[in-house]
C-alpha cells in the first residue's frame, strides 16, 4: 500500500518531530524564566493558539474519520493508518503547543513553525489521506500562528468542578473497589493465577474509566493498563484514577501540579492509602507505579504523607525511614521533585517527549521542584529508546513502558 | 466588602487565573464559599468578611490535638509574618474538603475591598507560600519540635 517514497518522508516527519522537540525543551529551559516575565498576556496568547489547535483537531478528527470510511472502500489497512496517524499527529501538535505555552513567546513562535513543518511533511507523506484533510490542518495550523499576534482572549477549556470517579480506587471487573473486593489479577488459562504482591496505579493525563461497559479490558484506559500491568508482574492492581477532562484540560492540570499544588481526589486517595501503609507498626510496604501526570500526583501524595506523618509525632528523619517502604517506580514523568524517603525507580524512554516537557516546567518553579528532592542512583534511572513513527507513540503506558518491564525484568510466569 | 463586589473579585479572580466559578456556590443571603483556581473562598455576608484559603495538609485533626506544633505556627504567623505572607495557620473542615478531618490552611481575611491587581497578587504569594508549606516548610518548622519531645521522653 505505501511505498518506499511514503516511509521516507514519515521518517523526516518522525526526525523533524524530535528536532521540534529538542527546541521547546532547549528553548523552554532557556527562557522559562523570561517567560513568567513577559507575562500572562503572552501566555495566553500561546494558549489561544492552542486552542485552535485543539480545534484544529477535533475538526481533523471528524474529517479523518470521514476519510477513513471513504479509505475502507479502498482497503481497511488504508483507514486504519490514515485514521491513527492523523489523529496522533494533532494530538501531538497539541501537546507541543501546550509545552511551549509555559516556555515564551519567542520559544512558541520556533516550536510553532517546527510543528508546521512536522505536519507538512506528515501530511505531504500521507498519500492516503484525502486533500481536504491535509488542507484542514495546514489552515487551522496557520489560524493558529496567526493568532500568536493578537490580542488575548482565549482560554483553555474550562475544568469542570467535580469530575466523575476523580480519585476513585478501581478494582476486579473495572469497578470501584470495595473492601471485599480484589484489585485486577493476572489472567490465566486455567483461571489460577499466582498473584506476587499488590500494585497500586495511578494513571497519566487523558485516560479513560471504561466502567460499566461490556469488556473495560479491551478499551484503552486505566482498567487495560491495570490488567496489562498484572500480567507483566503477577501482581494484583490496584487502580487511583486521576480523571480525564479531555487532552487540554487534563494537560493545564499537569501544569498546575507543577506550579500550584493541584488537590486533585487521586491526591487524597493515594496519600491517605500511603499514609494508612507507613504510620503502621511496623510499617507497611507499599508499591505504586506512576504513569505521566500520576507521577506529579504522586510527588503531592508524597510530601502530604512526610507532613502526616510529622503531624503524627515522628521526626522528619523518622518519617524519611518509613516512608522507605514505599516503592515507587515512575514511567515517563517527572525525573526531579520526588521527595526524599521512599525508594524510586524510573523509566524515561529517551523518544518520549513528555519527561522533558515536564522537566522544562519544573525549572520555572525551582523552590517547589528542588526544596525536597531525592538523590535517585543512576542504577534506578532507567533509559532506553523506543522510538515510533507518531510522535505521542513513546509516551504510551500499555504499548512503551509496560513492554520495557518484562524486556528488562523478564515475562514471570503467573499462572499455577 | 458587600455580597455582589466579593463575589465578582472572585470570578475575575477565576478568569483571570483561566478557570471557571463552577465549583463556587451561592446562596440567597448573599453567602458564598467554593474554590476557583487553587484557592478556597468563603464570604460571609452578616459580617461582610471575605475569606481566602490556600491548603496545606489534610487530615489535619492530629495537630490540634497537640498544642506545640499550633502553637509554633500561630507564632511564626504572629512575629514572621513575611514567612506566611501576613497570613494566618486555620484547621478547618470546609465543605470541598475529600476526607471527614479538617484541613490545615493558610487563611487570609478581606473586609474592605482593594484593587483586583493588588489583591490577586496577594492571593498569588499565598497560593504559592501554601504549596511551599505543603512541600517543605511545615516539616521545617514542626519538626524541631518533635525532636524536643522526643529528647523530653
Amino acid at each position: 500500500m505505501f511505498g518506499d517514497a511514503f516511509y521516507a518522508a514519515l521518517d523526516g516527519a518522525t526526525n523533524a518531530a524530535k528536532s521540534a522537540m529538542a527546541l521547546i525543551v532547549t528553548g523552554g529551559k532557556k527562557l522559562v524564566a523570561g517567560a513568567e516575565a513577559v507575562g500572562a498576556e503572552v501566555v495566553q496568547d500561546v494558549k489561544i493558539a492552542v486552542n485552535a489547535v485543539v480545534k484544529a483537531e477535533q475538526w481533523a478528527e471528524k474529517k479523518t474519520i470521514e476519510a477513513a470510511k471513504w479509505a475502507e472502500k479502498q482497503t481497511v489497512r488504508a483507514e486504519k493508518w490514515a485514521e491513527k496517524k492523523t489523529i496522533q499527529a494533532a494530538k501531538w501538535a497539541e501537546k507541543e503547543a501546550v509545552a511551549v505555552a509555559v516556555a515564551s513567546a519567542e520559544a512558541a513562535v520556533v516550536a510553532f513553525d517546527a510543528v508546521k513543518t512536522v505536519f507538512s511533511e506528515v501530511v505531504a507523506g500521507a498519500a492516503s489521506v484525502p486533500c481536504t484533510v491535509e488542507n484542514a490542518l495546514i489552515y487551522d495550523l496557520a489560524t493558529a500562528l496567526a493568532i500568536l499576534g493578537r490580542p488575548a482572549h482565549g482560554l483553555f477549556p474550562k475544568k469542570p468542578a467535580n469530575l466523575p470517579h476523580d480519585g476513585e480506587i478501581v478494582g476486579a471487573g473495572c469497578k470501584a473497589k470495595d473492601p471485599n473486593s480484589t484489585g485486577v489479577l493476572p489472567q490465566c488459562p486455567n483461571g489460577k493465577p499466582r498473584i506476587s504482591g499488590t500494585i497500586t496505579y495511578v494513571n497519566g493525563i487523558n485516560t479513560q474509566y471504561p466502567t460499566g461497559k461490556a469488556d473495560p479490558f479491551d478499551q484503552d484506559g486505566i482498567c487495560k493498563s491495570m490488567q496489562l500491568l498484572a500480567n507483566a508482574t503477577c501482581a494484583q492492581v490496584i487502580g487511583v484514577y486521576n480523571a480525564t477532562g479531555g487532552m487540554a484540560r487534563d494537560l493545564e492540570q499537569c501544569l498546575t501540579n507543577i506550579a500550584k499544588n493541584s488537590d486533585s481526589g487521586a491526591v487524597d486517595t493515594l496519600s491517605r492509602s500511603m499514609f494508612a501503609a507507613v504510620s503502621q507498626d511496623p510499617p507497611q510496604d507499599m508499591t505504586v507505579y506512576a504513569h505521566s501526570q500520576g507521577g506529579l500526583i504522586t510527588q503531592e501524595a508524597l510530601a502530604d504523607v512526610k507532613n502526616q506523618l510529622v503531624a503524627s509525632g515522628s521526626s522528619p528523619a523518622d518519617a524519611e525511614a518509613r516512608m522507605q517502604h514505599l516503592s515507587i517506580k515512575s514511567f515517563g514523568t517527572a525525573e526531579e521533585g520526588w521527595p526524599a524517603g521512599p525508594n524510586y525507580e524510573q523509566f524515561t524512554n529517551l523518544a518520549d517527549p513528555v519527561p522533558g516537557a515536564i522537566s522544562g516546567a519544573q525549572l520555572g518553579y525551582p523552590s517547589q521542584t528542588f526544596s525536597d528532592n531525592a538523590n535517585i542512583p543512576n542504577a534506578d534511572r532507567h533509559y532506553f529508546l523506543s522510538p515510533h513513527y507518531n510522535p505521542i507513540g513513546p509516551h504510551s503506558i500499555d504499548n512503551v513502558y509496560i513492554k520495557q518491564i518484562i524486556a528488562e525484568k523478564g515475562q514471570p510466569c503467573c499462572c499455577d | 466588602m458587600d455580597s455582589a463586589t466579593a463575589y465578582k473579585l472572585v470570578t475575575d479572580w477565576a478568569r483571570v487565573e483561566k478557570e471557571d466559578t463552577s465549583g463556587i456556590e451561592r446562596e440567597a443571603n448573599g453567602d458564598f464559599y467554593g474554590k476557583a483556581a487553587v484557592l478556597g473562598f468563603q464570604f460571609d455576608n452578616a459580617r461582610q468578611n471575605l475569606v481566602v484559603r490556600g491548603r496545606i495538609m489534610i487530615d489535619a485533626d492530629k495537630l490540634s490535638k497537640t498544642q506545640d506544633m499550633m502553637q509554633e505556627l500561630h507564632r511564626i504567623a504572629r512575629e514572621e509574618p513575611d514567612r506566611v505572607v501576613h497570613a494566618q495557620f486555620e484547621i478547618v473542615r470546609m465543605p470541598w474538603d475529600t476526607g471527614e478531618q479538617p484541613t490545615l490552611y493558610l487563611r487570609r481575611d478581606y473586609k474592605t475591598s482593594e484593587s483586583e491587581s493588588k489583591l490577586f497578587d496577594e492571593w498569588r504569594k499565598l497560593r504559592e507560600m501554601a504549596y511551599l508549606w505543603h512541600r517543605t516548610y511545615f516539616r521545617q518548622a514542626i519538626g524541631p519540635i518533635v525532636e524536643r519531645r522526643s529528647k523530653a521522653k
